[in-house]
């Protein structure tokens, strides 16, 4: 302890020099602190970037490591680029870059157009306003698991409500949406809409509630219709919160695993495979770390482009 | 304040709003009888799609099983039970899930508001060499597939022998957590006067004692808001959960729920009132977060 060691009345008191009488400025105390200011605010930064680097810096590190490597049980060899040359000739690795690709515009779009239709109707004069912006929170208080459960008992194709309802509508059933390699990927698709759209529809009501009511009645004055005010009114002010949501959006669903996982752990015969469910098989099924990892490395590169968008856009 | 000045102002806010009337919106003339039917269909389209699937688990649970495999499905359950919430949370022990979740989930809220308060603080209140640049590693360390980060954490956490424990769950989701919690905490630190602290540190507070005695309490919501949202961070997390823990006492309810799909046949019913369980807690959360999250999250969007 600095202070302990510092304090003159031990030393004072062995050199039999009579106690001075303790300085109560507020200078004394300051001295007491022999810390460069930047080093005690890195003291309050540390614990935080030591968590991450055990979490996030050092598997990283390890994992580019890892993929210029071949594991075979306790043994690691350095193999160079054959995990990426092996990767990039490997047509599951193509069909599950097919299916993310797919899954994350599918989402991203579904979140936005529906996201913004919602902003758009809870910005209107209607009542108990509070009351349907929570109900319209809903679908993201599921944990992904239940909400790939749920959808799976829903979309059953005997027992699924939804099945039932589309008979009752005069739809030929019974649609065997997890069976079928082209009704599977877009039944997850519309299943992660209903989970994620939560997040575009409050940050854009967030962004509609914060344009100036003046440019609105300045557009009227001036003869806009109101697909006009919407044209050049809204959608600029909603610019900036449409890029953030975008590209925020691509990261998440580009990295989701679990909806898919347990929907249909990327079946029927790989329809539903994406990356890093094709990477979840090889590495903790096939137990190919080394060749997993050039898998996620290619993920990473891909997602590093996308936030380099969006760092650069909110700074 | 007098009561009749309370009153008054009560008086005044509503008539600004009308809480039982067509709220004001955005800059838009009050809608015609054609236009208010269309919003009343479209917030009763927003509101079905938004809580159909709940209703239907709750529905589902307070079946029997034979009812779920009734062609068509019945509505609304012939006969209400809750068997299916004792049975799985005793013979499917999903009453130890879910202890497992409450325990990792408690640890990491401890844990991150301790970690993101001081990093906060540390961001909002020092000149740091690179600083801006650490903030923008903080955020970027949301970037990683978990994938990638768990292939050597496993190998990591197998090594130590620590697979199968809570530490090692409460590390990672911690991890998970920090990089919004951190952004947040500033942001909230920000807010609060810089003279605070000097004085605090005038009168004798070491840079700890301002921050604990004078800042940190200053920022309550704040602490609130980053506690529930890694709570629901660890609580709703799977992957880490499904690799890292497998022996099946160490289970958390996600995994609970998602190891239902290997069986033969599914009991429906059962299963979601797994979900039900699953979710109290969340629902719990959320209406106490709502308005801190909507706050937090649109700050960084809207202001550009």
């Amino acid at each position: 302890m600095p202070r302990s060691t510092r304090s003159s009345s031990n030393t004072a008191a062995e050199a039999g020099i009579p106690r001075k009488p303790r300085n109560p400025r507020p200078t004394s105390r300051a001295r007491v602190r022999r810390w460069p200011r930047w080093a005690v605010g890195m003291a309050f930064v540390a614990p935080s970037f030591l968590v991450l680097g055990t979490v996030v810096a050092f598997p990283v590190a390890n994992t580019i490591w890892l993929s210029f490597m071949k594991t075979q049980g306790k043994t690691t060899t350095f193999v160079g680029l054959a995990n990426y040359s092996r990767l990039f000739q490997d047509p599951d690795f193509w069909s599950a870059f097919h299916n993310s690709v797919t899954f994350t515009l599918g989402s991203v779009a579904g979140h936005i157009l529906l996201g913004l239709a919602v902003a758009l109707l809870l910005h209107q004069r209607i009542p108990f306003r509070p009351v349907f912006r929570v109900i319209s929170l809903v679908p993201w208080m599921f944990a992904a698991v239940v909400v790939a459960m749920t959808w799976r008992w829903m979309l059953d194709a005997q027992l699924g409500v939804i099945n039932a309802l589309l008979a009752s509508l005069g739809f030929r059933g019974p649609f065997l949406w997890f069976e079928s390699a082209r009704l599977a990927l877009p039944a997850i698709i519309v299943t992660n809409i209903w989970r994620g759209f939560p997040f575009a529809s409050i940050t854009l009501l967030a962004a509609l509630q914060a344009i100036p009511k003046e440019q609105y009645e300045a557009a009227s004055v001036d003869g806009a219709s109101s697909f006009g005010q919407f044209r050049f009114v809204t959608l600029p002010h909603l610019r900036f919160a449409l890029v953030i949501i975008a590209t925020l959006d691509t990261i998440w669903n580009f990295k989701h695993f679990d909806l898919i996982q347990v929907m249909t752990n990327g079946g029927p015969a790989g329809a539903t495979e994406v990356l890093t469910t094709l990477a979840y098989k090889v590495s903790f099924e096939n137990f190919e770390f080394g060749y997993a990892a050039a898998l996620g490395v290619v993920m990473s590169l891909i997602l590093l482009a996308t936030t380099v968008v969006y760092v650069r856009r909110i700074l | 304040m007098t009561k009749a000045s309370r009153e008054a102002g009560a008086v005044s806010r509503d008539e600004r709003k009308p809480r039982w009337t067509w709220v004001r919106g955005g800059g838009l003339d009050a809608p015609g009888p054609a236009a208010r039917i269309g919003l009343l269909v479209a917030l009763g389209a927003l509101t079905l799609f938004c809580l159909f699937p709940f209703a239907w688990i709750v529905l589902t649970a307070l079946k029997e099983l034979s009812e779920t495999f009734r062609i068509p499905p019945t509505w609304l359950p012939h006969h209400v039970t809750l068997e299916n919430f004792v049975k799985i949370w005793t013979i499917q022990s999903f009453g130890r899930y879910f202890f497992n979740s409450l325990v990792i989930s408690g640890l990491t809220t401890l844990l991150s508001i301790m970690l993101a308060s001081l990093a906060g603080y540390g961001f909002s209140r020092f000149r740091l060499p690179g600083g801006r640049i650490m903030m923008v590693a903080v955020l970027a360390a949301q970037m990683f597939p978990g994938i990638v980060l768990l292939i050597p954490y496993f190998t990591m956490a197998s090594r130590l022998q620590m697979l199968n424990t809570y530490t090692v769950l409460v590390v990672a989701y911690t991890s998970f957590s920090l990089p919004f919690c951190v952004w947040m905490m500033k942001g909230f630190f920000d807010g609060i006067p810089m003279e605070l602290d000097e004085a605090a540190v005038i009168d004798g507070c070491s840079s700890l004692g301002a921050f604990a005695r004078v800042v940190l309490p200053l920022s309550l919501p704040g602490v609130v808001a980053t506690a529930i949202f890694s709570f629901l961070v660890a609580w709703n997390e799977y992957l880490f959960a499904v690799v890292l823990a497998t022996r099946e006492t160490m289970y958390v309810i996600t995994v609970g729920i998602a190891s239902n799909i290997g069986q033969f046949r599914i009991q429906w019913n059962e299963l979601m009132a797994g979900a039900v369980l699953a979710t109290v807690p969340t629902i719990i959360l959320y209406a106490l977060l709502e308005r801190h999250l909507v706050r937090g999250l649109s700050a960084g969007a809207v202001k550009g």
